[in-house]
């Protein structure tokens, strides 16, 4: 599979139509994003594991805006992409998104559910994973669901990686790093406000790549409850995150489902 | 539960629909319960929902977010948003075991001091019946 994905970038560098392609590059038995901008160096172009190049990319296209860039994208990434289009983080005008299809087992380790992107240009596609334990808390009553989060949360340790892994967390100050809305010295951070404050921050935007969770060290399943809100989004609003570039997202949009114009 | 349990209750009014509202009702001598505080916001699309989650997370009881009649917004289309923004917040409160009963959002124009009157008490009896919110409680942390 990686050599097809170097055969495909090759080409598409000769061609011409990309300055760059965005990709991972094996680093001491890691993975690590790097800019290919030359045919000999994507011999050490690889898929996985799975890194959010999402989080590189709005870097790179703020100091080379002309730049025509490639970027290799799995399902998630190019759900990524779309909600940083919306959000004015980048221009898919500039950007050629480069498709790869999960393989099942990526898709079981990471219970995805859509493990492909729009168009698939290296591998084939297969088909999704749903989150059991997602099924198991809908069950609960109030008070085991209420006592499930507590114990959950009970292990956070408060080391932000949810928030620094989460290619779609954009804003340049954060309101958990704020003293008034959460205490500073105190661990485990307060209950329930502090998970249900960034919970509500991902409402809109989660495109579900489980990256926090796979950042967690406590394990702690935050997809599951992002998923909720997930579900939540599309039953009230019909809207799933990074599905359509053109979408507004409905929480800052008035009624009627129009962009909430200027006033002039 | 303890028929003695007296909810605290936060109500974040609007400057122009139910802070008159409830400026009318208290006016109007009208009766109500009193376990509801009111903290006047310029628009429902002020209170963002962390105020909410902060609230119940140090131990509130109930929290009252009450607007102008959608269509009726001083700033046209702030509660269009507050809506939207409650509707994902009282299905997250449920998803993570608290009872979305807990937060209501109503609206109450400057004339119906009645209709606050009513949604105060029917609001109180609701949290008298689901009795005090414990996730205070959690983790060692003192009752606020």
């Amino acid at each position: 599979m990686d050599e097809q994905l170097r055969e495909f970038v090759k080409g598409l560098l000769a061609k011409g139509d990309v300055d760059a392609v965005l990709g991972l590059r094996a680093v001491e038995g890691c993975v690590a994003p790097h800019l290919f901008t030359s045919a000999e160096e994507v011999s050490s172009l690889v898929s996985s594991p799975k890194y959010p190049v999402g989080l590189v990319a709005p870097m790179l296209l703020a100091d080379y805006p002309e730049a025509k860039l490639g970027i290799v994208v799995r399902g998630c990434d190019e759900r990524t992409f779309v909600e940083l289009a919306k959000r004015g983080q980048v221009d898919l005008d500039n950007i050629t998104l480069i498709g790869f299809a999960c393989t099942s087992e990526d898709a079981e380790e990471c219970r995805c559910e859509q493990p492909y992107p729009t168009k698939i240009d290296v591998g084939e596609k297969v088909e999704g994973v749903s989150n059991s334990e997602l099924a198991r808390i809908e069950e609960m009553d109030l008070e085991d669901r209420l006592d499930y989060w507590a114990y959950q949360f009970s292990k956070c340790m408060k080391c932000y990686g949810c928030k620094n892994a989460c290619p779609l967390c954009i804003c340049e100050s954060c309101i958990l790093e704020e003293e008034a809305w959460v205490k500073t010295g105190d661990l485990p951070p307060e209950f329930p406000s502090f998970h249900l404050i960034r919970a509500y921050h991902t409402a809109d935007r989660c495109i579900d790549c489980k990256e926090c969770e796979k950042a967690c060290p406590a394990h702690i399943p935050l997809t599951t409850l992002y998923g909720m809100i997930r579900k939540d989004m599309e039953e009230l609003f019909g809207y799933r995150a990074g599905e359509d570039v053109k979408k507004k997202p409905p929480l800052v949009t008035v009624l009627e489902d129009s962009a909430l114009e200027e006033s002039g | 539960m303890a028929d003695d349990f007296e909810p605290n209750i936060l109500a974040f009014c609007c400057n122009w629909c139910s802070y008159a509202a409830a400026d009318l009702a208290g006016i109007g001598r009208m009766e109500m319960p009193t376990n509801v505080k009111v903290i006047r916001v310029m628009c429902s699309g002020r209170v963002k929902p962390e105020f909410v989650i902060k609230a119940l997370s140090n131990g509130i009881d109930g929290v009252l977010v009450l607007g102008c009649h959608i269509g009726e917004c001083h700033y046209t289309t702030g509660n269009h948003r507050t809506k939207k923004r409650f509707e994902i917040l009282s299905r997250l409160l449920g998803h993570m075991g608290i009872d979305p009963r807990r937060l209501k959002l109503d609206w109450a124009s400057a004339s119906e001091g009645d209709r606050f009157t009513e949604i105060v008490t029917e609001f109180t009896d609701t949290i008298k019946e689901l009795g005090p919110n414990k996730l205070a409680d959690y983790y060692g942390r003192a009752t606020a």
